[in-house]
């Protein structure tokens, strides 16, 4: 094998550990000046993207309580009672509305008694009536460490569809998981949430003035950047 | 706690995989160690670990550290799912962080290894798709990064650089609002 190879030199390994740089405006930029390849790796759109997503944390959140799904028609003004799943009505531990589901209609994210998080996907069936559908099971327990037995206070806060995040309340604080990547982190280390209630991300965007003659690209990177340095 | 063990950990325990190091050296660790990494997990499901499993990419040196690590955090995982019936809630959370801490702190003692050690640590994690420990290892290399110059970045990882000063201007340009 001769002289050891260093992860450095490999691209992906080196995204990896670029990707763990933290969200501070001079980061990516000054990775970018180290040489060719490195600048290649942090201007890379995937690159970008992973980035943005594990370092996205909301600025704030509001809370509310939420019983029923309400639908309000904007054009026919018209409010319409949807029923949740009959399957996860009994026992969820939590239940919020999502813009996760593949053709983007109307979608909630429950959690179930076991720990599971189901994704339900409201979409036609053959007949055309909208029916709700199993999407996909996140194993919260697996994934958080969570006692089985432990109990009371596990329930999903939200779900941020832009981000792919979800926000679940337990026992050891208030988790945020990234969907994509399923990893996660602690943004409470106790629970606020111990009573139910819902999570309510938000965020901002300001881009920074753009100077004049700069190329579109840079115009987008100075977006991203600014993105992920607002702390 | 450790002493209540359930018969699924006793039946954990019994059984045991042999990992042999590139320079053929036999290591003996539970299953429940040796699935942290996703790499033998699925050789361990596919039932291709009899007569141990060779890992030609990893020095025993490097081997016998990963597996001090995959030990350290099985033992984790196994505390998280053992029997909580003898603690009222505040204790478990009492055990729980104060293991969470101990856990942090032997992350942080792994962690004081040589360069040299660090990136065959990556490599062996990357390997053999061990998550935390590649996240461990990487977060290590990127706070090394953090806060350095290009140049001072260049140096400590004898890095060419192969920028052309039009580029390197036209760079600095572009990003000239992240500096100020």
């Amino acid at each position: 094998m001769g002289r050891r190879p260093s992860p450095i030199d490999v691209d992906d390994l080196l995204a990896e550990i670029l990707l763990r740089l933290p969200a501070l405006p001079s980061s990516l930029p000054r990775a970018s000046l180290v040489c060719t390849r490195w600048r290649r790796i942090v201007t890379d759109p995937d690159f970008l993207r992973r980035f943005r997503a594990r370092h996205w944390k909301p600025l704030g959140v509001f809370l509310t309580s939420q019983l029923h799904i309400v639908q309000l028609d904007f054009g026919s003004q018209n409010l319409a009672v949807i029923e949740v799943p009959s399957d996860v009505y009994a026992n969820h531990r939590g239940l919020c509305l999502t813009t996760l589901a593949n053709g983007g209609g109307l979608s909630l994210m429950v959690m179930a008694a076991n720990l599971r998080a189901q994704l339900w996907e409201r979409a036609p069936d053959s007949d055309g009536t909208a029916r709700w559908m199993l999407g996909g099971t996140i194993e919260l327990d697996k994934l958080l460490s969570l006692r089985p037995g432990f109990p009371e206070c596990r329930a999903i806060l939200g779900v941020e569809g832009d981000h792919n995040v979800m926000f679940v309340s337990t026992y050891r604080g208030v988790f945020m998981v990234h969907l994509e990547s399923m990893q996660f982190e602690k943004i409470f280390k106790t629970n606020p949430f111990i009573d139910g209630g819902t999570i309510h991300p938000f965020t901002t965007l300001h881009a920074p003035g753009v100077p004049g003659g700069a190329s579109q690209r840079s115009r987008r990177c100075q977006l991203s950047w600014t993105l992920v340095s607002s702390p | 706690m450790a002493s209540a063990g359930s018969g699924d950990e006793k039946a954990a325990a019994a059984a045991m995989i042999t990992l042999i190091s590139s320079d053929n050296e036999k290591f003996e660790v539970t299953e429940a160690t040796a699935t942290l990494s996703q790499t033998i997990r699925h050789m361990i499901e596919d039932g291709c670990t009899d007569g141990g499993v060779p890992l030609p990419n990893v020095t025993s040196k490097i081997l016998a550290r990963v597996i001090e690590y995959c030990k350290k955090h099985a033992t984790a995982a196994a505390g998280e799912e053992g029997s909580s019936s003898s603690f009222s809630d505040a204790a478990f959370l009492e055990v729980d962080r104060a293991f969470l801490e101990e856990l942090e702190e032997f992350d942080d003692a792994f962690l004081e290894v040589d360069r040299a050690t660090l990136f065959d640590l990556i490599l062996a994690a990357n390997y053999l798709d061990i998550k935390g420990l590649l996240n461990l290892t990487c977060q290590k290399v990127a706070d090394s990064v953090k806060g350095k110059t290009p140049e001072q970045i260049r140096e400590m990882y004898n890095i060419v650089n192969d920028l052309t000063p039009e580029e390197e201007a036209e760079i600095r340009r572009e990003t000239q609002w992240a500096f100020e």
